[in-house]
């Protein structure tokens, strides 16, 4: 069994061990009462030796498993990546009365997705026309539900909506910016590259972020 | 290593506390940033409270996606390293209490899970066969030595001799003062130290 040192000198101890007992005078005081003191002695001598102990033995590590980041956080996610390019699609399609009346949200410089095989261009294209297509169709609905209403939509109305629509979009856009760089970022590093060399993969997140993206 | 890798490629070497700002302001690079750089150091740190390396994994998952998610929870003026060693420490104190819950139903393994340790970390290759075996007793005594304090005790000990924090650091971390702080190392080193002699590993 361990000595228990002095109940007063306890951390004192502790703190020499790790050479954080700052002033000169209070490590030789410390050092005294290890002379005098036989229980505190016999005690020091268990601390050194127990850190001894864990510094000798290489206590293993397993290689650290690959994080999922991105799974996770689709799951919890209100949509997936896609929408990313949903929303840009939609941005840039400006569907909607009120969309010309509002002017641009913003002045994105125009992206060139070179670099981007045919497939990988239509296979984009094709994701996004597809999502273009369920935007479309449930802001119509929406549009058709107000309509319906005996006062009639109203061109502030529209605008609202879309107004709505728009900041529902950018909202997610910006979350699956932060999620893809992150999975990007555990991706390289694993692979032992760094940050902005998988020039293709980012080209995606550009392209997600950006409205006026041009995919050919 | 590090500003290597940040340093020559453009990157330029910004510190935890800026990526994390940039974070918070929306500047989503940041986050790839701080992953890269704590993945290892924080998955060592839980693994070696948890000692099992899936439910270490899902708490640096959830560790880091609480950082993408509340960037603004960081306080400016704080270190990263500190906000993201607490959340992790809670994260990993829930992950004992469900164990404990759980324990009646699926006993806890004896040791740390079987998972191959890395080459690096074997015995010297020039140890004879009973200087190997000697080694291998001593590290499992520590092993199960480490396991068998207190939790309180136990993040001390990780947080001061594997993570090499100050005292001032670790009372940050667990909210709690350095005084408290030194006597639980007191208590898990002395603890430490009886379980070996215990196992009769005395002499290390």
């Amino acid at each position: 069994m361990a000595t228990e040192a002095c109940s007063s000198w306890k951390e004192k101890l502790v703190a020499e061990l790790y050479g954080e007992l700052a002033p000169e005078q209070e490590r030789e005081e410390v050092r005294a009462h290890l002379r005098r003191c036989a229980a505190c002695s016999a005690a020091w001598e268990d601390l050194t030796a127990a850190r001894e102990a864990l510094r000798t033995v290489e206590l293993p590590i397993p290689a650290p498993p690959r994080l999922a980041l991105f799974p996770l956080a689709r799951r919890r996610a209100v949509l997936p990546f896609a929408a990313g390019f949903a929303a840009a699609a939609v941005l840039a399609l400006g569907i909607g009365v009120g969309w010309a009346l509002r002017g641009p949200a913003r002045s994105p410089a125009p992206l060139a997705a070179t670099g981007l095989s045919e497939a990988d261009k239509e296979a984009v294209a094709a994701l996004v026309r597809e999502r273009v297509a369920e935007e479309r169709t449930s802001f119509e609905q929406a549009l058709a539900r107000q309509a319906g209403t005996p006062s009639g939509v109203t061109r502030d109305e529209v605008a609202q909506l879309l107004a709505a629509s728009e900041r529902r979009i950018d909202q997610r856009r910006s979350t699956d910016m932060r999620y893809v760089l992150g999975e990007i970022g555990a991706a390289e590093m694993r692979a032992g590259a760094s940050i902005g060399e998988t020039q293709k993969a980012l080209q995606y997140v550009a392209l997600a972020n950006n409205p006026q993206a041009s995919l050919h | 290593m590090r500003s290597e890798r940040f340093g020559g490629e453009g990157v330029p070497g910004r510190s935890d506390e800026e990526l994390v700002l940039a974070l918070r302001d929306g500047d989503p690079d940041a986050f790839g940033l701080l992953v890269f750089r704590w993945q290892e150091p924080l998955f060592r740190f839980v693994y070696r409270i948890l000692e099992r390396r899936e439910d270490a994994r899902d708490v640096c998952q959830e560790t880091f996606l609480r950082v993408l998610r509340q960037p603004e929870r960081f306080q400016e003026g704080a270190r990263f390293s500190t906000w993201m060693y607490q959340i992790a420490l809670n994260l990993s104190r829930d992950q004992l209490r469900r164990r404990k819950r759980w324990r009646f139903l699926a006993p806890a393994p004896p040791g740390p899970d079987g998972e191959p340790a890395r080459e690096r970390e074997e015995p010297d290759r020039e140890a004879t066969p009973i200087e190997a075996l000697e080694s291998r007793e001593r590290r499992e005594a520590v092993t199960l030595a480490l396991q068998d304090l207190p939790p309180e005790q136990r993040e001390v000990l990780v947080l001061k001799e594997f993570e090499g924090l100050k005292f001032r650091e670790i009372a940050e971390i667990l909210g709690c003062p350095e005084s408290t702080v030194k006597s639980r190392m007191y208590y898990g080193l002395s603890g430490l130290r009886s379980a070996l002699v215990r196992r009769g590993i005395a002499g290390l």
